[in-house]
């Protein structure tokens, strides 16, 4: 990386990394994990920085490693690795003591990227547009997305029967 | 705006506040960077060490041993060509390109200037690229580096992780911006053909087919409109072949060009008729990866259905999900895959494929026997600690006998599916109609290993 574009990055990181920990908290719900997919995320926009379009403030790019990466690792695993019967301890930060939201852990239930629809829409306040062009898809993806998210967290929260949530998750023959 | 997204929006800015602010990223990302680029020029060589080669005789080495009869190291031998490609004959680029720093840092790889050579360097897929090597650690190592088209060669960035240079040929593929760009760069004279994906016939016989490319002084560039997951290359010297198969190792795409896969509304609609419960798409999408990602297939090549998808392994957990999905692919063949995948804590449902089976043109999934043998782990070690048999019978079946279970002639306790535990014993499945007829017959083997064609 060049030296301008050096000193580019650092500002970007130095003024940005406050807010990007947060969505990849929201992202993933696990502080540890955050931090390692925030990291990881930094460290493909400074190693693909020629690919980055607004060099002055590269959010965009970087929010979309970020959903992607957590995304595309989840995808890639396979059978061979080890699947535990146990929650793991800091697998997700649930409710802190006398905190009665029950949204986090239905937020935690949903597959990553409907949730970063959600993060994106109701966190960082995107538009469908410009939630869109960060992950890449459709404004039509975006729309049935948060829609069904909505829909899985409003089934949750009302603690509806597991049949009909799955119904609810997946309609047939849709035109 | 609903209460749902009210309560939505309150919960993810209750739990964002909560977030401390992070310590110094920066010169984290930059100690990672180092430390992931030392990591794989050890993996690298490991690599390199593992790799297998048909009939190399000393004489079709592109480099010269660097060790002599006593296995003593001598000082690295450079690449014994000059600079080949368009810019080969650009001195200005080359004495640029030279000169960009492998990393930063006291941790960076620096090899010595005058170790450094260009291998290649030319204009491809819209942009320009430089093969440079250098002495690390008495090795010659190289990299690649990429730029814009028409870039200086001082502007140019590393694409890839710094490697020991092969003594066949370095093969190189990377994807971006709907492109992909393969480098085959050789020695004089070298042919080179490429296979961009296995080919499985009417028959459901998988074979590659390598056409020649062009190679100009042993070098071929390959541009592509689209991801080519299932590349291989053959390299033949004179009248031997020194590397076939040879993969390209991960293509590298930035985020905005992910694979296509299916949709949800696609698997769904493929769902229309499947036995038992609605599949998980995401789980569908992993199972079926093979199809695009090992064999190269196009979604829209496929005719996709979902068999069957249900519970599978422990009953206590309802969230453990086996799938049966077929796919009828261009020839008429018909591709048959099982997988299954647990739900962890954070809502995803790592999965695996445990099946994969071709069928001549003309099958129908409907008249098939299917056996899946899965492995089920708790974590606690590397020994599965419950395997199971999913059965699918055919169309009509009533029952199933279990060769080598204690208890034959097991009756479906849902029409078509049975689920069993086998022993080391059990060797065959028969499907049976309500008369008794024998309708298939399947041999049980173990777990699968699905790997690429």
């Amino acid at each position: 990386m060049a030296g301008r574009d050096d000193e580019r990055f650092r500002a970007f990181v130095l003024r940005r990394s406050p807010d990007l920990l947060r969505t990849a908290y929201l992202l993933t719900g696990d502080r540890g994990h955050a931090e390692d997919l925030l990291q990881t995320a930094l460290m493909k926009t400074y190693r693909h920085w020629e690919r980055v379009e607004n060099k002055e403030d590269p959010g965009a790019f970087v929010h979309r490693v970020m959903v992607t990466t957590q995304v595309t690792t989840w995808r890639r695993r396979r059978v061979q690795e080890r699947i535990t019967d146990q929650v793991p301890d800091a697998a997700q930060d649930t409710a802190t003591p006398g905190d009665q939201d029950e949204m986090w852990p239905a937020l935690a239930q949903l597959p990553p990227r409907m949730r970063a629809v959600l993060v994106l829409r109701y966190w960082e306040d995107l538009s469908e547009a410009e939630t869109a062009h960060v992950l890449g898809c459709s404004v039509g993806t975006v729309k049935s997305q948060a829609s069904r998210g909505l829909a899985r967290l409003r089934s949750r929260l009302s603690r509806q029967p597991q049949n009909t949530e799955q119904a609810d998750a997946f309609p047939k023959g849709l035109a | 705006m609903t209460s749902t997204e009210e309560q939505l929006r309150a919960s993810l800015r209750r739990h964002a506040d909560d977030v401390a602010t992070p310590g110094d990223v920066y010169d984290v990302v930059l100690r990672r960077c180092r430390r992931s680029r030392r990591r794989r020029v050890v993996a690298a060589v490991a690599g390199a060490c593992a790799l297998v080669l048909i009939a190399v005789p000393a004489t079709t080495s592109l480099l010269h041993a660097d060790r002599d009869r006593d296995g003593v190291a001598g000082p690295v031998q450079p690449y014994p060509l000059p600079p080949r490609g368009p810019l080969a004959a650009d001195d200005d680029f080359l004495a640029a390109v030279v000169r960009v720093p492998w990393g930063r840092g006291p941790d960076a790889l620096k090899p010595a200037l005058d170790t450094r050579q260009v291998v290649y360097a030319g204009d491809a897929g819209g942009r320009r690229w430089a093969f440079v090597v250098g002495a690390v650690d008495g090795q010659l190592t190289g990299v690649w580096l990429a730029g814009p088209a028409g870039a200086a060669g001082a502007s140019l960035t590393l694409q890839n992780e710094p490697h020991p240079v092969r003594s066949d040929a370095e093969v190189y593929s990377e994807y971006a911006d709907g492109t992909e760009v393969l480098f085959v760069v050789g020695a004089l004279g070298d042919q080179v053909a490429v296979s961009e994906r296995p080919d499985i016939d009417a028959t459901g016989t998988v074979s590659r087919e390598y056409r020649p490319v062009n190679a100009v002084d042993g070098v071929a560039v390959q541009v592509y409109d689209q991801w080519r997951p299932a590349l291989r290359v053959r390299v033949d010297r004179g009248s031997t072949t020194i590397c076939q198969g040879c993969g390209t190792g991960s293509a590298s795409f930035s985020p905005e060009d992910q694979p296509q896969t299916w949709t949800d509304q696609q698997i769904s609609v493929a769902a229309e008729g499947a036995l038992g419960t609605p599949p998980d798409p995401e789980m569908a999408r992993q199972v079926l990866s093979w199809l695009t990602e090992r064999a190269g297939y196009d979604v829209d090549e496929l005719e996709l259905s979902v068999l069957w998808a249900g519970p599978v392994g422990d009953p206590s957990r309802s969230d453990t999900q086996g799938l049966f999905v077929s796919a009828r692919l261009p020839s008429g063949a018909l591709a048959v895959l099982g997988g299954h995948g647990q739900r962890d804590a954070e809502g995803n449902r790592p999965t695996g494929t445990d099946l994969l089976q071709l069928y001549p043109a003309g099958t129908s999934a409907q008249d098939l026997l299917l056996v899946m043998r899965s492995n089920f782990y708790d974590g606690s070690g590397p020994t599965p600690v419950n395997q199971e048999l999913t059965v699918l019978g055919p169309v009509g079946s009533a029952s199933f006998t279990v060769s080598g279970l204690a208890a034959t002639d097991e009756q479906s306790p849902d029409g078509r599916i049975l689920r069993v535990h086998p022993g080391a014993d059990v060797t065959g499945v028969q499907a049976r109609d309500a008369a008794g007829t024998v309708l298939a017959e399947e041999p049980v083997g173990d777990v699968q290993d699905v790997g690429a064609p």
